[in-house]
């Protein structure tokens, strides 16, 4: 594009190179001087060269940091699950027999009404209100105990151990 | 077409060789005094481009100051994707178009206060301070993006690749806009020739 300049333009853009510049130039060392008192003698830098030193410094932390976690890490063995084998369900007790005025009885073979008799006769022997201990014993009265004298004491004791072994 | 083609080569190797480079090498690295040599060498053209905005000798010199200030701020971030020079050059537009903004009121409308204090006309270069003027009064009649770009151009013999990353365009709208400029200005030239 420059070069469709023709003669004519050249020569306006020669005298327009020719023009003096504006003004009267000020004193270059002066101004020289102005600059110099202003910035001051120090070159600032950009922030990052202050913390130049922080990256290799990250790096050989991080490095450090890695090497101890791998050289400290002992791999535990692998955890097997111990589990206790299946208890077989302990067999039942064999069943005992029912032995009624010296016979072994089979409770299945007994008829319903029967057993409704026995269980009535079973709640009645142990109802509370009924002396069981043909009157030997008193059950709700335990005062009697007090008045026994050391000589009883002695030989119901000596009972109990009898009863016992 | 050898002729043609070298003068572009040797532009494009000159570009690609910025000579500031190693000077901001060197600041970034810490060396204060490079800094001074990047100023010895830009603070005339600098000083130039600003003394086009602002009208006062004064006031261009503070403003160039200015400049190397936020320049020496600068560099140790620049990051090189233009040369340095016209780093320096979009500095100094700014910071001539924010002193423009601040001081609106106190810009001379029409003559300007030093030259008629300091610049004494010899009666030998009337003609020539004539022709300077009117040629000065074309260049402010053209659009703004052309006018910039002959300015660079011309008054601060920047490469074109230069003028495109000053004027935020690319290299060849800076050349079209380059031409488009010197035939505006010869239209408004013969304009006032006639009247």
């Amino acid at each position: 594009m420059q070069d469709d300049l023709d003669g004519e333009d050249r020569a306006l853009i020669q005298q327009l190179r020719e023009l003096p510049p504006e003004g009267n130039e000020p004193d270059w060392q002066a101004l020289e001087a102005a600059i110099r008192a202003e910035v001051g003698d120090d070159a600032p830098r950009p922030w990052w060269r202050n913390w130049r030193w922080i990256v290799p410094v990250w790096a050989l932390a991080t490095t450090a940091a890695v090497a101890l976690i791998v050289l400290h890490h002992h791999p535990e063995p692998s955890r097997t699950v111990l589990r206790d084998p299946p208890v077989a369900a302990p067999p039942a007790p064999p069943a005992h027999a029912m032995w009624l005025d010296g016979e072994a009885l089979d409770l299945d073979d007994i008829d319903e009404p029967a057993l409704d008799t026995l269980d009535g006769d079973a709640r009645a022997a142990l109802d509370p209100d009924d002396d069981v201990t043909g009157g030997l014993l008193p059950i709700l009265d335990y005062a009697w105990i007090d008045s026994l004298d050391e000589s009883a004491i002695d030989r119901a004791e000596t009972w109990l151990q009898r009863k016992r072994s | 077409m050898q002729a043609l083609a070298l003068p572009a080569l040797l532009e494009r190797v000159t570009d690609a060789i910025d000579p500031d480079r190693e000077l901001a090498e060197r600041f970034r690295s810490g060396e204060r005094g490079a800094f001074d040599v990047l100023v010895r060498r830009h603070q005339k053209g600098v000083w130039r481009m600003v003394r086009r905005y602002v009208k006062h000798d004064a006031d261009a010199a503070d403003v160039t100051q200015q400049v190397f200030v936020r320049a020496f701020k600068g560099l140790a971030t620049f990051r090189g994707a233009a040369s340095v020079r016209s780093w320096l050059y979009r500095i100094a537009i700014n910071c001539a178009l924010t002193w423009i903004r601040d001081h609106r009121r106190e810009q001379p409308a029409e003559i300007d206060e030093d030259s008629l204090t300091q610049m004494p006309i010899a009666p030998a270069n009337i003609a020539s301070d004539q022709d300077g003027a009117r040629l000065r009064e074309a260049i402010a009649q053209l659009p703004p993006k052309q006018k910039l770009v002959l300015e660079l151009r011309v008054f601060d013999d920047l490469s074109f690749k230069e003028v495109a990353e000053l004027a935020d365009c690319t290299e060849n709208t800076a050349k079209v806009n380059f031409h488009y400029a010197v035939k505006k200005l010869r239209e408004i030239l013969r304009g006032s020739h006639a009247g």
